[in-house]
């Protein structure tokens, strides 16, 4: 059977490392970023089915075989 | 295989991250290669539908490479050249990418699908898993002559262009696969003459590093030999003209002649080369306008005609 874990050891194991100022601001940055990135792929999706869409409707003997 | 990458987290990555991850260099050749495909392919397609083959094309080409950079990893974290990239760097946690390369190859296949024809996708489809199963699982890390048959993965571009247009393959898009098949080696292996150290230290079993780089030399000129006479063939069987039949040889005598400087280079009894392997970095030059010239004179030869 496992030893029990002290009561004052067991949060340090579960609490993440705290972050100085700087690396919060880095990883705020990385993540606006990401998401500007997610954004643009996102609204480009739409466009291109959309734009797909009005193609193979309005001229599909244009759209491949 | 040993996983030490695994404590990367979302956090750590920026959005230049996952665009490393789909090998943005290596995807300008598959844009390039893929649009002349189309190009000279008999037929018309709409610009929209035209565009969007190409953009899956190279998102299929980068979810490939995204596969490669997450089966790789253990490797990448060794050599040099690739130590900084987001999974080995721990900027990305494998099965993020793993899951981030897999949703690009389907997403791509099945819009290519939608958009174009089942022919395009089922190219696609196949090269991508040609690059991934054939050559990244199977290949280069059993066999010197693995940049042979994986550099197949990377002639299938003008093969999907063309059958995004035409809904089927023919001799043409053979032949330029075959041109971007043969061409493969000796661009690979000019370059890897004098950058194998790093494939030695990660145990990739490269040309120069098994063979020596005498005998790499040697399959150099062989295949650059067999390249000039196949990249002719779509004049000689009358599927081009003239503009690009002359390029296609005068092309083929400049690559032959580099490869040739290769071949003679001063070298030591071990093959070790005296000059820091200056006609192997020109040769690898002179292959790279070798390409993008021989495709962009078939284009024009098209335009033309």
């Amino acid at each position: 059977m496992d030893e029990p874990v002290p009561d004052e050891v067991a949060p340090a194991k579960l609490t993440p490392p705290a972050l100085s100022r700087i690396e919060s601001a880095a990883i705020a940055r990385r993540r606006r970023g990401r998401n500007i990135a997610m954004l643009i792929v996102l609204a480009g999706i739409a466009v291109l089915f959309y734009a797909i869409a009005m193609v193979k409707i309005v001229k599909p003997d244009l759209g491949a075989h | 295989m040993s996983d030490n990458f695994a404590a990367a987290t979302t956090s750590d990555s920026s959005a230049g991250d996952w665009f490393a991850l789909l090998k943005p260099r290596v995807l300008t050749l598959v844009v390039f290669t893929g649009a002349i495909g189309m190009l000279v392919a008999p037929g018309h397609i709409h610009p929209v539908i035209a565009l969007t083959a190409i953009l899956c094309i190279t998102v299929g080409a980068g979810a490939a490479g995204t596969i490669n950079m997450w089966y790789d990893r253990d490797i990448d974290a060794i050599m040099h050249r690739t130590s900084k990239r987001p999974i080995p760097a721990g900027r990305i946690a494998p099965s993020e990418a793993l899951t981030f390369g897999v949703t690009l190859a389907v997403g791509s296949v099945m819009v290519m699908y939608l958009a174009t024809n089942l022919a395009a996708a089922a190219v696609l489809a196949l090269s991508i898993a040609f690059y991934v199963f054939v050559y990244t699982m199977w290949l280069k890390r059993r066999t010197p002559q693995n940049i042979v048959i994986g550099g197949a993965a990377g002639a299938f571009p003008p093969v999907i262009g063309w059958a995004a247009v035409t809904g089927g393959v023919d001799v043409m898009p053979l032949l330029m696969f075959a041109a971007i098949f043969f061409w493969t080696p000796p661009h690979f292996w000019s370059l890897s003459l004098w950058a194998s150290g790093d494939y030695e230290r990660a145990g990739v079993p490269m040309l120069p590093v098994v063979a020596g780089a005498r005998e790499t030399r040697r399959q150099i000129v062989i295949y650059t030999l067999l390249l000039v006479p196949i990249s002719v063939l779509p004049w000689l069987l009358h599927l081009t003209g003239p503009i690009y039949g002359v390029s296609a040889l005068v092309l083929g005598l400049v690559f032959l002649a580099s490869v040739i400087g290769v071949a003679f280079d001063k070298q030591d009894p071990t093959g070790i080369s005296l000059t820091k392997d200056k006609p192997a970095k020109l040769a690898f030059k002179v292959s790279l306008y070798y390409l993008f010239v021989l495709f962009a004179a078939l284009a024009v030869d098209h335009w033309v005609a």
